[in-house]
């Protein structure tokens, strides 16, 4: 049997299918069925401290007057106090949505406090403080959400940022896609603790982990946090159900999700725009005039089509109206330019005020520059992204961009040359290393084609 | 998307995704598990789907995830070791559905979702999350190895 014979008789052979697929959906019903069940009855599935704490959230939730005494106990003034950065965390204290963990645990002369959490379907955030050695000027706790077996649970993206000893604060959050992550019934958190005593603070991403020059952490301490499933219902939907128009692009909202900690709107692209959009500023106002700015407490802006911003949960305005401030776009079908690597010239078409930069003196370093972003002073550079994820060689071959260099005014090395710096003010270059590359020409991907940002918002009503 | 509509569409494409798991997971009984679960996770998310399109391509990320989660799990237990790609004359000597088993991962999973699940080019770029200059590319390599003459275009 030739492949091709093969190929027939394992398709045959797949359409044979087993008996048991016949009950699928109803298998899923009556599984959806019994978790309905289960979350009615509260704490009864849960165990001791489960129950407890799910029956604290749920009185903080419904009752006026526990939640009053709530905001008159010491613990969640201090958590008021390390919320105050953000407008959706400060609500959710103000009306009691907080969970208690109270778990500590040490390694190697550091304790971490795992104090509180604010869970909802959309984030989870965490807070607590870290106690370290007194020369200690800074620490971050990186977390991880392994899987039982040892893998990553998929939909959800943790970030940490640097913090200062002792302090009440985020430690860390988790950010979740609805529609892939599943909650499962104890979150295992895995935690290494990263302690800096040079008076700087840790960057708030991390080097690869497959890098070399990675350093063991510090610490590495572990929580078992159950979660209460009965948070995972707050969250309300608004319909939108309208188009709007940007820069003769269309696209589609169909409702607001808003949880308690959280909002998010989908931007979904009608197939015939033809630009990609790459970056949105934004933020949402109700009637009132409070605004609600974008991005999460848990550092997340948008995920794919689908953008973030600070809850009115707990507000419930009657209308919400968007209004965009900045737009970044991505022609489609100029999403490459390839770069002469001896002539150092652009091959064809780069977004306006970019140009090509290749320096061949010490390996082969290939980039764009690009003028500072609006609002840049001689102390403060302001930078956005140039190039995309990947580079290609000219016979196709795709190469995944796992570091680039960013430098503001003249990047290149050696003495001061006047001319150079003249030619560099007022921009920033961002580059990549081409390692053992044969090739004369290298194809980058662009991030976008044009921006624009716009003096008067461009505003929607939502709702 | 209503649930009655998710359960009509869900449950035509029933077999799609067994055919899918199984060239995932090697086995009847790990394939129907892998599509329940797929299609529970489906209807408690069906609400959340907002495009209808995208349906076809939507349920099966979400099995893709499943499964994936199946192989992780099964990982200590080393079932089926993955041959490199220089390994051509192992790829050869091997009948075709041990060739595809051997596959690396994500060769194998763009061949599963092109000729046996029969999405397109630009539902399996979807429904990986992967451009689909590369599941060009992957598909290209995967037939190279398996020595399947198949068509390349959408």
């Amino acid at each position: 049997m030739d492949r091709m014979e093969e190929y027939r008789a394992l398709q045959r052979e797949l359409e044979q299918t087993p008996a048991a697929l016949e009950g699928t959906l109803q298998r899923a019903r009556a599984r959806q069925r019994r978790e309905r069940r289960g979350w009615r009855a509260f704490g009864a599935s849960f165990g001791g401290v489960a129950a407890v704490f799910a029956l604290f959230v749920v009185l903080v939730n419904v009752s006026g007057p526990f939640a009053a005494a709530c905001e008159s106990i010491p613990i969640l003034k201090d958590l008021a106090a390390a919320v105050s950065f953000s407008h959706s965390l400060s609500s959710a204290v103000d009306h009691g949505y907080v969970q208690t963990i109270g778990q500590s645990q040490s390694d190697n002369g550091v304790t971490v406090d795992l104090e509180y959490m604010m869970l909802d379907g959309g984030q989870i955030v965490f807070f607590g403080r870290v106690d370290a050695p007194e020369d200690v000027t800074s620490c971050m706790v990186v977390a991880d959400l392994p899987a039982d077996d040892g893998g990553k649970i998929q939909g959800c993206g943790l970030t940490s940022q640097s913090i200062k000893p002792g302090e009440l604060t985020t430690l860390f959050t988790i950010a979740v896609d609805p529609e892939v992550f599943v909650f499962p019934e104890v979150l295992h958190l895995a935690c290494k603790v990263e302690l800096r005593r040079d008076g700087g603070n840790l960057a708030p991403t991390h080097t690869n982990a497959d890098s070399p020059e990675e350093l063991p952490p510090d610490a590495e301490v572990s929580f078992d946090v159950p979660v209460d499933r009965a948070l995972l219902g707050q969250s309300r939907s608004v319909p939108v159900d309208r188009w709007i128009e940007l820069e003769g692009n269309r696209f589609y909202i169909s409702s607001l999700e808003l949880y308690p900690t959280s909002a998010r709107f989908t931007l979904e692209a009608d197939e015939s725009n033809p630009d990609t959009l790459q970056t949105l500023s934004y933020y949402v106002e109700d009637e009132h005039g409070n605004r609600y700015e974008s991005g999460s407490a848990s550092g997340v802006f948008a995920m794919g089509d689908t953008y973030w911003f600070e809850s009115p949960y707990f507000q419930e305005p009657e209308h919400l109206t968007l209004h965009i401030t900045g737009t970044v776009w991505m022609e489609k079908g100029r999403e490459r330019v390839s770069i002469d690597l001896e002539t150092g010239e652009a091959l064809g078409p780069l977004p306006v005020g970019v140009r090509p930069f290749v320096d061949t003196s010490a390996g082969t370093e290939v980039g764009l520059t690009a003028p500072l972003g609006a609002g840049s002073t001689e102390n403060h550079s302001i930078h956005y992204q140039v190039m995309g994820h990947h580079y290609y060689a000219p016979d196709g071959t795709e190469f995944e961009i796992n570091g680039i260099s960013t430098v503001s005014g003249n990047p290149h090395m050696g003495p001061v040359d006047e001319a150079q710096e003249a030619h560099y003010k007022g921009t920033f270059t961002q580059t990549i290393f081409l390692r053992n590359w044969e090739w004369d020409t290298v194809e980058l991907e662009l991030y976008y084609s044009r921006r624009a940002d716009y003096v008067q918002s461009l505003s929607f009503e939502l709702t | 998307m209503s649930e009655e509509e998710y359960a009509v569409r869900a449950d035509g494409m029933k077999a799609k995704l067994y055919r899918t798991a199984f060239l995932y997971l090697g086995s009847e009984t790990a394939a129907v598990d892998a599509v329940d679960e797929a299609v529970y996770q489906g209807l408690r998310a069906h609400k959340k789907l907002r495009e209808p399109g995208f349906f076809a391509t939507w349920l099966t990320r979400i099995l893709i995830n499943v499964c994936k989660g199946e192989l992780r799990r099964r990982k200590r237990e080393l079932l089926v070791e993955e041959l490199p790609e220089t390994a051509v004359e192992e790829f050869d000597a091997l009948p075709l559905k041990e060739a595809l088993r051997r596959l690396p991962r994500e060769l194998r999973e763009v061949v599963v979702l092109r000729y046996f699940t029969g999405l397109t080019l630009a539902e399996t770029a979807q429904a990986l999350s992967i451009p689909p200059g590369t599941v060009s590319t992957r598909q290209r390599r995967a037939l190279a190895l398996l020595r399947l003459d198949l068509c390349e275009e959408e």
